[in-house]
């Protein structure tokens, strides 16, 4: 056809007429020529949908303005998700079905529109998930306050396993990581990951995991949005700390994990204490210990002096017995003065009778006294030599005499 | 995985803090003759010291779950994958 019209295309004759089929194949031929048309991808709503028994798919897509007729033939991928008014992404080309002079869009490929049909699939499991109490507040564990083995499940390339590293190791040097690498993308990333929850449960004596990856699309978060992803989580011994893209993403692994860190670097600052906080509890600690300490001695000092200072309050309490002290005193020098006087009474009695039994009165029954020469009472013989002179007093009266003899009993008073 | 070591720092690091929260918690409860209440001081000081001591010289254990082991236990998937590595990106 083109050589024919090319040869007529400087006359001024009338024009050739050309047939339909002339025209249409024109046409067809090109739109084929376009490499454009020849890969296209659109995306659009699908209306007037039908699914005749050849197998073939009938549809069209539009957006709001315009309409392009499509058919997919039994052989595309994708039909599950053609049905009027469904969004989708198709891909094929555009050429001319000559038979009814259609310009058509022939899809080989069909996919969901991805926000909005990852999005609803996204919703229903959420929900389905929540229903069976994968979520609930109640299951969720506490964190280990100081824990000695940490489980990483990350890529173990790029910047994620590095910011976790490096936040412990400034922060929290104590602990060990068990870095349980995984794939966090594509289709092999949901069967890694629960791999790699296998194999932390069966490991022992860690404490904590942290499942982590970093920002990204939607599609490229999406394994953590698979349901055998929330159910790893769920089935994991330990408590589960997730940190998946950004804060603004929340994936179903997020609502399953015990505790969710809006980053992989806050999943690590969350994940344990800062050592200069514990330094400062330590810290706190020995001055507690240094003021107690402080305070004892200060009480025992104080308990001693409120000793003596009570001991001193008590010196009053002893008026009591001193009183009674005061009395018996008191009755005691009465009753000696009591005595005394009785003493002097019964002592008048004594010099009473002495005088009754006074030498006047002896002499008067026929005692004499005898005197010596001066006039002294004379008490023995040996006081007298022959020749002395000697007296002898009576009751009434005396007599002088002379000694003529003197006899001794006692040879050796001589 | 296999060749891990000694007990973490953190473990040791628990256990004399909680014996140093232990001594803390006597000595506040009080009724300690001087005698009792100084050789609590004492030990408690010495548990300060140590816990000092492990958040000073402590240092970060990496540890990376080998493929083999994951292997033994059926866990790994193929040898495509990116776990294969060698070591030294994760320093």
């Amino acid at each position: 056809m083109t050589g024919n019209y090319d040869s007529q295309e400087d006359t001024s004759g009338p024009q050739t007429a050309y047939t339909v089929t002339a025209v249409s194949e024109y046409l067809k031929a090109s739109l084929e020529s376009d490499p454009r048309l020849a890969d296209l991808t659109v995306v659009g709503e699908v209306s007037g949908y039908r699914n005749p028994s050849s197998g073939h798919h009938y549809f069209a897509l539009r957006d709001d303005q315009s309409v392009i007729r499509c058919v997919m033939f039994r052989s595309g991928r994708g039909g599950q998700f053609l049905g009027d008014g469904s969004q989708v992404i198709c891909h094929g080309r555009i050429s001319m079905y000559t038979a009814r002079g259609d310009l058509q869009y022939y899809v080989d490929q069909v996919e969901p529109d991805g926000v909005g049909a990852l999005q609803q699939a996204y919703e229903e499991m959420r929900k389905r998930l929540e229903a069976e109490g994968l979520f609930d507040q109640g299951r969720k564990r506490p964190l280990p306050e100081l824990p000695s083995r940490i489980a990483v499940i990350t890529s173990p390339t790029g910047a994620v396993i590095q910011d976790i590293l490096n936040v412990l190791t400034r922060r929290y040097p104590l602990a060990e990581i068990i870095l349980i690498p995984t794939s966090v993308q594509g289709e092999k990333a949901a069967p890694e990951i629960v791999k790699a929850f296998q194999a932390l449960n069966a490991l022992d004596d860690i404490d904590v995991a942290i499942v982590a990856r970093g920002g990204g699309s939607l599609e490229d978060l999406w394994s953590f949005n698979e349901e055998i992803v929330a159910r790893a989580i769920f089935a994991s011994n330990v408590p589960v700390i997730s940190a998946i893209g950004h804060e603004t993403d929340t994936t179903i692994a997020d609502y399953v994990a015990d505790k969710r860190a809006p980053t992989p670097s806050a999943a690590a600052e969350i994940v344990a204490p800062d050592a200069r906080d514990l330094g400062g509890y330590v810290a706190g600690y020995a001055a507690r210990i240094d003021e107690i300490i402080g305070r004892n001695v200060r009480d025992s000092r104080s308990q001693f002096e409120m000793a003596v200072d009570r001991m001193n309050l008590r010196i009053p309490d002893t008026k009591l017995p001193r009183q009674r002290i005061d009395d018996l005193l008191t009755r005691a020098q009465l009753a000696g003065q009591r005595l005394v006087e009785s003493s002097k009474q019964r002592l008048a009695t004594v010099e009473a009778s002495l005088n009754a039994l006074g030498p006047a009165k002896i002499l008067g029954r026929g005692y004499t006294i005898t005197r010596l020469g001066d006039g002294s009472a004379a008490t023995s013989a040996s006081q007298f030599a022959t020749g002395d002179k000697l007296g002898v007093t009576f009751g009434d009266g005396s007599v002088e005499t002379t000694v003529d003899e003197v006899e001794s009993r006692n040879a050796t008073d001589s | 995985m296999t060749d891990t070591p000694a007990k973490p720092a953190a473990k040791s690091f628990e256990n004399s803090f909680s014996q140093l929260e232990d001594v803390v918690r006597k000595l506040e409860a009080g009724g300690l003759s001087l005698d009792d209440a100084t050789k609590l001081f004492e030990s408690g000081m010495k548990l300060a010291t140590k816990c000092n001591e492990i958040l000073s010289s402590s240092e970060l254990k990496i540890t990376r779950l080998q493929a083999n082991f994951a292997e033994q236990m059926n866990l790994v998937p193929g040898p495509e994958d990116d776990f294969d590595d060698p070591e030294d990106e994760d320093a």
